[in-house]
Parts: C-alpha cells; structure tokens; sequence
C-alpha cells in the first residue's frame, strides 16, 4: 500500500492511495494516475513491485523521461519519501506499511546506471529545470535566494592609448576582436611602410588579452620585440605596428 | 589562412539510429555537429533540419555586400557581424524545429544541440548550445572553448556545485539550453584568431563524453592530421562501448604564404 502525492508548482493537486500494482501513469485517461500535460506521454511510467519487498517505477519508453529525485531512471527501486518526477509534475512516494515491512534503502543503491555510466541526455522545460535546480540545492543545504560563494568573476577592461603615428586618443578594447592595420575597416589604423591591411589581432578572452601577427612583412612589435605568433599582452606593454605606437592598459574587476 | 576540414559521424555500438549531425561547406567556411534529441526518429529530423536552416541562413546573409542588422533579434556590438549571423541562424533553427515538432505529436519536445564556427580570414565565430563541443588546441595543449548549457554547468555558476564535483553530477546530462524546445534560446558566442598550427575540434557528447580531453588531444597529436585521426577518435569510443552517436569535425590553419606575406 502506497500513496502518491502529486504537486505542481508547489500546489498539492491531488493525492492518491493505492493498494494493488501496477499503477499506471501518463496523459491518457486510462491511467490510474492522469497528468494532462504535453510534456508527459499517453503511457509515461508505472509503478511495480518487486520480490521480496520492494516498489519500483518504470519508464514505458517516454519522451521526457522519468526521474526519481533528480535521477533520471529507465527502472529503479523506490522508498519511502523519494519524489518521482515527470515533466513539470513531482509525485511524492509514501510507503504505508508498516515501518517493519518496507524494504531499507541500501547506501550506495545506485538507480539503474546503465554499463559504462552513460545517461542519456536529457531536456527539460526551463520551470521544471529551476524546481529541479532549488532542490538539488536545497539537498546540498544552500538556498539559491541566500547570500552564498559564487565563483569569482574576473571581468577584464583592456585599452589602446595611441601615443604617435595615429590619432591620440584612447580605444576601449571591448570586443572579442580587435583588427589594427592599414584596412579601412581596422579598429586601430597604424601607418608605415609594409604593415598589412590586418596586421595584428588582439584577441579578448576569459583569461586575458592575446595580441596576434596576422599579415604583411612588417611584424608587430610588443615591448621592442617582434611577435611572429602570438603572445599575452599585461598592463603597460608598449606595442608598435609600422609607425604606430600605443600603450596596452589593463583593470580587472573581480565580482 | 588556409584550412583543411574533415568530419565523421558513426553510430555507436548501442544505438540504432544516428541521430547526429554535421555540416562541411564546399568553402570550407562553415562547420557545424549537431546531435538530435526525441524519439520515433524525431531526433534525426531535429538535427537534419536545424542544421539546413541554420547553413541557409548563414550562408544567405554572409557574403552580401550590404550588412543590414535588421534581421537580427539582438546584435552583440562586442561580436563581429558573422559572429552575430552565427547566433541569428540558430535562433531560426529554433523556430524551424519548434515549429516542426509541433506538426506531430511524437514530435512533441524533441531537440537539437548545436557547435558550430564560421571562419573568416584570420578569425573564427563560434557558437553553441547544449553540451556539443569545441574546443581550441594550440601549441599542444587543449582548451574548451564552447560553453556546455547543462544544469551542473548552472550549479557551478551559481556557486553550489564545484568544478570537480560537476564532473560526476547526474545533472551534466540535463540540458539547459536546446534548439527546438522553448521560444527563449542561450547561444553561447565566442571569439578567436587562428594562427598556423591551430586545430579546432567540434565534437557530440558521444565523444566528448566518453573521451577525457587530454585523451582526444592525445589522438589527434599521434600523427598530422587528416581524415584517419577521427576514424582514430571513433575507434577509441567504439573501444570503450559506443554508448551514443559520435561526431566530430576538425578545422586545421595553415599559412598561405602567397597571401599573407603580400
């Protein structure tokens, strides 16, 4: 004998009790248990019994899928107090025998893992995800609203002061790529004999600001010498493309 | 830059379809793998048609002399213009297999990641949604550069998960981003030069999930490159059991050095 408990958006809908098995879930009518929603599948899972004691839950081959607690699960063993979820839905387990005739959870029970320890991928619609989300967290003993240790962000501002050979002024480097050359469509124009139309490249990534050679005989220089491929650019490095010369900043915000 | 391409796909040893897809234009400019979610074959036809209405589109708008941002439903001043085709198109492809899903009732949910990249010159837009790969290897060493969009990669920004306990999380297999599902999509946009010698790899979680990275690295860097490193990869996965569809595409840069010395 077991109840199931179904919630919705943290709403009880509806309880039920049952004394026989199996026990029939999905989007059809003829289900013991019906969730009208088309996340579910007409026949999604039922609930089973296995010798000697226990209840299991099995996927009849759904499309979402079926999980018990955050595990996703093809036939898994269920106990007392564990939540099978289906699509937007969670059903809460409630063995009603007696404490003495369910079975124990065995430590380490994994849920079907199939050979190898390869799942399947899974989708999820994006409410279903933050409820799955909450409670993982909440498992883990961390409220997603609370004050908690984020990684730290590393946000970096890099900038060009162009000191001769161009227009003084300063660029702000905040794109992911930065063209300096003779192109017209270059975001820093350097002049000189043999520079190229892109004639460096500096690149913006998690973990800093790369400057690259691209074309043209002329190479890049960053602080006297010549860059052939590339290299990392730090805070005061002096780059010169042909006649152009200018000053790499670095600020970095940590949040 | 010159660019040689190679690409494959297999089965696996546990499927019964290829659900997987990959893309190679004849210029050798855009690249994609793309691995389809959904059952009764729903996961094939996500696949397929994300992938021809996101190489339509690119290619449609990319070489027009005119580069009207009009289409686009937001532009990223921080991206180049490709890089922002790059997105628009898989945000169609979202629309396309949304509403291609839609049509049938065993349809209903199926989904499509994607990794892709258009080259251009010295640069490379990359994109991806879902858990397919790329990654950067450059002098020897590997570096992910696409960003997974899983419920343990949102736990570990959310600062509940750490880096190491996300590797064995059950929820690295729940999607939190896939083309085709909801009408809000996450494009992850990335941007890099490439120098001679650079490789990128785009890969399906059939192998990336089954293959650490150093491994992959490992077997590309046996021998220079060409079409039998990723039989190589593929034999390696089939070793280990071939739980999924496996898809890989390689881009390798040289110099043109007619050109670039000019």
């Amino acid at each position: 004998m077991f109840k199931l408990i179904m919630r919705f958006q943290d709403i009880t809908v509806k309880e039920y009790t049952f004394e026989s098995v199996p026990v029939k879930i999905g989007r059809r009518d003829d289900n013991d248990v019906v969730i009208d929603n088309m996340a579910v599948s007409g026949h999604h899972a039922s609930v089973e019994k296995e010798e000697p004691n226990y209840y299991v839950v099995v996927d009849q081959g759904s499309l979402n899928g079926t999980f018990i607690n955050e595990k996703k699960i093809e036939r898994a063993r269920i106990y007392d107090g564990d939540f099978i979820i289906i699509g937007k839905h969670s059903l809460k387990f409630e063995d009603l025998r007696p404490k003495g005739q369910r079975p124990l959870r065995i430590p380490g029970d994994e849920l079907d893992r199939p050979a190898g320890g390869y799942r399947d991928t899974v989708i999820l619609d994006t409410k279903a995800q933050q409820e799955l989300l909450a409670k993982h967290a909440a498992e883990r003993g961390v409220s997603l609203d609370g004050p908690r240790e984020k990684p730290k962000k590393v946000e970096l501002f890099g900038s060009l002061t162009i000191l001769s050979g161009g227009t003084p002024q300063i660029i702000d480097l905040e794109k992911r790529l930065t063209v300096l050359g003779k192109s017209d469509d270059a975001d820093v124009k350097c002049s000189g004999l043999l520079v190229g139309k892109t004639a460096a490249l500096i690149n913006k990534r998690p973990n800093g600001y790369f400057l690259a050679y691209a074309e043209g005989m002329k190479k890049p220089e960053v602080n006297g010498e010549a860059v052939t491929t590339q290299l990392q650019l730090h805070d005061g490095d002096q780059i010169t493309v042909g006649n152009t010369r200018m000053t790499f900043h670095l600020r970095e915000e940590i949040s | 830059m010159i660019v040689d391409a190679y690409t494959i796909t297999d089965v696996g040893l546990r499927r019964e379809l290829n659900e997987d897809a990959v893309y190679l234009d004849p210029d050798r400019e855009l690249i994609m793998v793309l691995d389809g979610m959904g059952g009764h074959q729903a996961g094939e036809v996500a696949s397929q048609i994300a992938m021809e209405t996101m190489a339509s589109f690119y290619t449609q708008h990319a070489h027009q002399p005119v580069r009207s941002t009009e289409m686009f439903e937001a532009y990223d001043e921080c991206f180049t213009y490709h890089t922002n085709l790059l997105r628009q198109a898989a945000l169609a492809a979202n629309r396309a297999v949304l509403l291609k899903s839609l049509e049938k009732n065993e349809r209903l949910g199926m989904g499509s990641t994607v990794a892709g990249i258009a080259i251009h010159g010295y640069t490379v837009s990359a994109i991806n949604v879902g858990d397919s790969r790329l990654y950067l290897i450059r002098n020897g060493s590997i570096e992910q550069i696409s960003r997974d969009h899983t419920l343990a990669e949102d736990q570990f920004e959310r600062g509940i998960l750490t880096r190491e306990e996300l590797r064995d999380s059950q929820l690295k297999h729940i999607l939190s981003s896939v083309l085709g599902v909801d009408e809000e999509l996450r494009v992850h946009m990335e941007e890099l030069f490439v120098l001679p010698g650079d490789i990128v790899l785009l890969c399906t979680d059939g192998l990336c999930g089954v293959l650490e990275d150093a491994e992959m690295l490992g077997i590309i860097q046996q021998s220079p490159v060409g079409p039998e490193t990723l039989t190589r990869l593929i034999d390696e996965v089939n070793a280990r059991g071939g739980p999924d569809n496996a898809t890989a595409a390689l881009a390798v840069f040289s110099r043109d050095s007619q050109r670039d010395e000019e």
